[in-house]
């Protein structure tokens, strides 16, 4: 499972349809493989003026096809490039398909099967609104979380050094990380999660800001449990967004 | 050194009890992309310790605190030391690339060897606050060196006004001269001002640790 190529779903799709008329179509239906069924798909996405897209497909695409694998050519009669699995490609997909966890097969089938025949303006209005406008909502709720973090930041500079200033701090430390990476993750229910996470821990500090409000002494002999282990959750899901950099 | 009795139990100060502590592994991040873990100690001091409680534990020598200090150094006392050593000299790593959210790693990781600690049957934690005019007292003492240069120039390093240590640092010199216990100790608060304290009776017996070259000389 863990030998297969990256560019296996290309592969597997062009094997499914055997021709696509265009990369725009690769490109959703890999997309949509790795948002909306969880398949654990190595491609990373942008949004670009096209919707979701990543160069790494067309690199991918542009390598199987020196390969021999799949072929490629513009039509002028369809106005479209058609992208087209040779018969070396199939044996590929033939020789690999057991290697494929067929929980995998399944749910690259059902999106093909569901999306299939979507007309090119069908598709990208769908994953528009879907996916995309969901996460320029985000961005900007982002962009609030980390006023407001920044905010935090300043107001804990200067209090006395202890273990409660130090989770203060370290906690909104981790926290700015994590909003400047929250772009990045496509799954749109997750990144809704991971952010009502941090808004949630934003208001817990605020609370406790509030209360030591100027009188910096007070916040050593505060208990601070509760934020202390609301702030695990937080460094959760930053060991999975970064394990390398994982701490405990 | 010479001791006036058999010796069984030796009082460390906050910062032996954190020296000892600061032995753990962490993760740091090296350069822009690449982390690797290190074993992270205390330069000098940690290891130092370790030979002097391991010594001390060979010849049944209980080590104590008292429950105020012990109580300091959770709340205070690591994470001033884990900030001060990051942002000294002395760490042995780029703190450019230690944020806080490191420093508070290490910190954690630092709470969790001294609950290790307090577990250990060779340490004790002793409940004590010292009656009131037992602390004016010490209060009076160190009021009384304002006029001694060493004293002068200690509060200068320190930019400090005041010249007594903390309440929990006279609480735990008081202790040391009720319960006839040496205080080993680097603050120097205390190993400055050794010879006056000794001579006005303020604390039993103080001991530097830096002039700790042999543990031996502790039961000696």
């Amino acid at each position: 499972m863990n030998s297969l190529p990256r560019y296996w779903p290309i592969l597997y799709i062009l094997y499914k349809f055997k021709e696509i008329y265009g990369h725009f179509f690769i490109q959703k239906y890999i997309f949509l493989a790795k948002v909306e069924e969880g398949i654990p798909i190595k491609y990373g996405f942008l949004k670009n003026s096209y919707g979701p897209y990543t160069v790494e497909i067309k690199m991918d695409f542009l390598n199987l096809r020196e390969q021999g694998l799949i072929d490629s050519y513009f039509s002028f009669g369809l106005n479209a490039w058609v992208l087209k699995i040779k018969r070396s490609g199939e044996n590929w997909v033939d020789e690999n398909i057991n290697n494929i966890p067929q929980k995998w097969k399944d749910k690259m089938d059902k999106i093909i099967n569901k999306y299939g025949n979507w007309s090119r303006r069908k598709l990208s209005d769908y994953v528009y609104e879907k996916h995309i406008k969901s996460l320029e909502q985000d961005q900007q709720f982002i962009d609030e979380l980390k006023s407001d973090c920044s905010i935090f930041i300043e107001k804990t500079e200067p209090l006395l050094m202890s273990h409660n200033a130090l989770l203060l701090q370290g906690s909104l430390d981790l926290i700015m990380r994590l909003l400047r990476k929250a772009h990045i993750l496509e799954d749109p229910i997750k990144r809704e999660q991971i952010l009502q996470n941090i808004k949630y821990y934003l208001e817990e500090i605020g609370q406790t800001l509030a209360i030591i409000d100027g009188k910096e002494t007070i916040i050593t002999e505060l208990n601070l449990n509760d934020l202390e282990e609301d702030f695990s959750l937080i460094e959760e899901i930053y060991e999975e967004l970064e394990p390398e950099a994982a701490q405990r | 050194m010479t001791q006036d009795h058999d010796i069984s139990s030796i009082l460390f100060d906050a910062n032996c009890i954190v020296y000892h502590c600061f032995h753990t592994k962490v993760r740091i991040k090296i350069s822009h992309s690449k982390h690797i873990n290190v074993d992270l100690k205390y330069p000098i001091f940690t290891d130092q310790i370790h030979e002097i409680v391991n010594y001390l534990c060979k010849c049944c020598v209980s080590i104590k605190t008292i429950e105020i200090v012990w109580n300091e150094i959770q709340k205070k006392g690591l994470a001033i030391i884990v900030n001060e050593f990051i942002n000294s000299k002395d760490f042995p790593f780029n703190s450019k690339y230690i944020g806080n959210y490191e420093k508070l790693n290490i910190e954690k990781k630092l709470q969790t060897k001294l609950q290790e600690l307090s577990n250990k049957p060779w340490f004790k934690i002793e409940p004590f606050i010292a009656n009131q005019d037992r602390v004016d007292k010490v209060i009076a003492f160190y009021r009384s060196l304002l006029v001694i240069e060493k004293m002068i120039q200690h509060l200068k390093k320190r930019n400090r006004k005041d010249p007594e240590p903390s309440f929990e640092d006279i609480n735990l010199l008081i202790f040391s001269k009720e319960n006839k216990l040496p205080l080993l100790s680097n603050d120097n608060d205390f190993v400055l001002f050794q010879e006056e304290i000794e001579e006005k009776n303020i604390c039993y017996r103080i001991i530097p640790l830096s002039e700790i070259t042999d543990p031996s000389i502790l039961t000696k």
